[in-house]
């Protein structure tokens, strides 16, 4: 388990001040403060890498065919109208 | 309470019963207003003392004023310690009810300090510079002293408006009674909320920022009390 990834000069206290067990490995240019054992390049992207950014509902729409847009604007307009409806009742 | 030579103090009533024993109070036989003073000295006890105004044992320490001798307030010694390397984790602080523990999140920052009498105030400063990599994502940070498992405070900044986005800078401010002429030591631990998500620290989205100048510090002065 990787407790923490250090980019630049080596910290001033222990890797034991992250755990108990921890201990200070050099993988290619980071240093990284683990458990069990040397972590691997893989695991340290895993951590780094950020994880893809979630779209939002306009990016959804943005995305789909025109037909489908049009669609979803009938269905919308629809709606609007039952709640319209609903409001003068 | 800051005391000065140079202004007037008013005065509570001792009463003759004992009860000089609230903090922060100055009291005579009888009870005076806006009257000139002046310290003559100080009187410590770092141990004997149970019940506030039971000036039961004798004091560690016996001080006249004059010159050099701190007035409470004043600070005695300062201690800090800057960092400027980016490092992240993606070790979780939980962000809710619970305490941070120092399992939890992982540790940026450590300074220790000698303090040199135990009644004396430790006034932690940490000014930190976090990012987030995950839109909504916290900078939580959480101070601890020496092997104590629970924070002593925690605070956390700003969330993160954007993927990659900037959540920090951090201020953390804590003041504590010294309790001891021990050295001890205080660290800082810094976490993301999420479980898939890191926060970095002097930097953003797992890489440093500015070339080496965006720096965090953690800091202690010892306060005469």
């Amino acid at each position: 388990m990787i407790l923490s990834v250090y980019f630049g000069a080596e910290p001033t206290f222990p890797a034991v001040d992250q755990h108990p067990t921890a201990v200070r490995y050099r993988v290619g240019a980071v240093l990284v403060d683990a458990i069990g054992g040397t972590p691997s390049q893989a695991e340290i992207d895993a951590v780094l890498a950020p994880p893809p950014p979630q779209p939002t509902l306009d990016d959804v729409i943005a995305a789909l065919p025109q037909t489908s847009k049009d669609a979803l604007a009938g269905v919308m307009a629809v709606k609007l109208q039952e709640a319209n409806i609903k409001a003068v009742k | 309470m800051a005391l000065k030579d140079d202004d007037f103090a008013s005065s509570t009533a001792e009463g003759g019963a004992g009860a000089a024993d609230s903090a922060q109070v100055i009291y005579t036989g009888t009870a005076v207003s806006a009257k000139a003073k002046r310290v003559i000295g100080y009187l410590e006890w770092s141990s004997g003392l149970a019940t506030a105004g039971t000036w039961s044992a004798v004091p560690t320490k016996i001080q006249l004023f004059g010159p050099g001798v701190p007035m409470p307030g004043q600070i005695i010694q300062r201690q800090r310690v800057t960092d400027s390397s980016a490092a992240s984790t993606s070790v979780v602080i939980p962000f809710d009810d619970t305490v941070p523990q120092n399992t939890e999140g992982a540790q940026n920052m450590s300074l220790a300090i000698t303090p040199t009498s135990a009644a004396n105030l430790l006034d932690v400063e940490h000014t930190g510079v976090y990012g987030a990599n995950a839109a909504g994502e916290l900078a939580q940070v959480a101070l601890f002293r020496d092997a104590t498992a629970g924070a002593l405070h925690a605070i956390f900044g700003a969330q993160s408006q954007s993927v990659n986005g900037i959540s920090g800078p951090v201020s953390l401010k804590y003041c504590v009674i010294a309790g001891s002429i021990s050295a001890t030591t205080f660290k800082t631990r810094y976490g993301p909320s999420g479980g898939s998500n890191t926060l970095t620290f002097n930097g953003a989205a797992s890489a440093g920022k500015y070339g080496g100048v965006s720096v965090s510090a953690l800091q202690i002065s010892e306060l005469m009390t």
